[in-house]
């Protein structure tokens, strides 16, 4: 793709585009946007992201504070999976 | 009780120094190696830094836990509490605590734009971390869209323009594109003209960091204004308490200071119930 997309999630390098179609296809949680297109996976787990997402289906028509974030999970940040590892047998 | 304060910054320094002086064990955790949060790329005029180094003091005198370099990556009720999830350096720990103090700040708020992914764009705290922790410049033509925090840059703004820096202020609603191959060559506005630019800085808000909220119920509201979940209030769970930026997102350093204060006050009240 060229520079001029407008990428929304840059991580995972989904346009904004993409993010349309998939409210239009039906999609009207960003739990579902983010399921449907991988928006919201990547490296910052959503941080810069979901507000455009959440723009995106107010353009739609929603109310903005029915608009529920992603299901927050771990990890906030990268971390190793060594680390992750270690956890579990805790 | 025990307590963790999740981020070092002005508001959780504040509380966890406060808390500790008022004799109860304290564990604070932040990510990076030193303690500040955005003390540590405040201008140097902003004399309230100075103020935050004397809380860390305060702090160490009156024995509490300091864990930086430490990133509370989870956390998870369980029967005794609530459990964090540590990682300092790729060795794993967590700690279970009676309550949880969150002052993990905020996120600059980006919005998509045409050419947003462009070497040399970058938002207002990344900017201010290169020019007052590093002392970098990014360019010479720097495009600043929105204003919330530029305020905050306006003495600096005097400086580099007399330096022969040229900076433009424009707003994101009139922002078409930003143009260029590989990194900035310019800015485009929707009336069509272009802008030169080899920078382009976004400061256009910051939203609540609210993941650890999120993992552990806590319930969060959409401001379309602000471009952010908000949790409702300073204690949103009977052990969170929520102060600075990761309850108010953009705010004055007052502000700030007062809300960590607040959540010190409501933690010490019950303590004494």
């Amino acid at each position: 793709m060229s520079d001029s997309a407008i990428y929304l999630c840059r991580c995972e390098r989904i346009t904004r585009d993409r993010v349309t179609a998939a409210i239009a296809e039906g999609n009207q949680t960003i739990n579902d946007i983010k399921r449907r297109t991988r928006a919201g996976m990547g490296l910052c787990q959503g941080i810069f992201c979901t507000n455009a997402m959440a723009a995106c289906l107010i353009d739609a028509g929603h109310q903005p504070e029915s608009i529920e974030p992603m299901t927050w999970r771990p990890p906030t940040r990268i971390v190793e999976v060594a680390v992750v590892a270690s956890e579990s047998k805790t | 009780m025990n307590i963790a304060v999740v981020g070092g910054g002005p508001a959780g320094l504040t509380a966890a120094a406060q808390l500790s002086a008022a004799g109860l064990p304290v564990t604070l955790i932040d990510e990076w190696d030193s303690l500040g949060g955005s003390a540590r790329y405040a201008h140097p005029r902003e004399t309230w830094t100075g103020k935050v180094a004397a809380l860390g003091q305060l702090g160490e005198a009156s024995g509490m836990s300091v864990r930086t370099g430490t990133v509370a990556w989870g956390a998870f009720r369980v029967s005794g509490g609530i459990q964090l999830m540590l990682n300092q350096a790729g060795a794993a720990s967590e700690i279970t605590v009676d309550q949880v103090v969150l002052a993990n700040g905020t996120t600059d708020v980006v919005q998509p734009v045409s050419g947003g992914t462009l070497a040399g764009v970058l938002t207002e705290r990344a900017l201010r971390i290169l020019v007052n922790q590093h002392n970098v410049l990014p360019g010479s033509q720097i495009v600043i869209v929105g204003g919330s925090g530029s305020s905050r840059l306006a003495a600096d703004i005097v400086r580099w323009q007399l330096a022969g820096v040229r900076i433009t202020n424009v707003s994101l609603r009139i922002l078409t594109a930003i143009e260029g191959v590989g990194e900035v060559k310019a800015v485009r506005l929707a009336d069509g003209t272009a802008i030169p630019a080899d920078t382009v800085v976004f400061a256009i808000g910051e939203a609540p960091d609210v993941q650890l909220a999120g993992m552990l119920g806590v319930p969060t509201v959409f401001d379309a204004k602000r471009q952010g979940w908000f949790v409702p209030d300073s204690h949103p769970a009977a052990d969170v308490w929520v102060c600075g930026g990761a309850l108010l997102g953009a705010a004055g350093i007052e502000q700030v200071l007062q809300s960590a204060v607040d959540v010190v006050a409501g933690i010490t009240g019950e303590v004494a119930q």
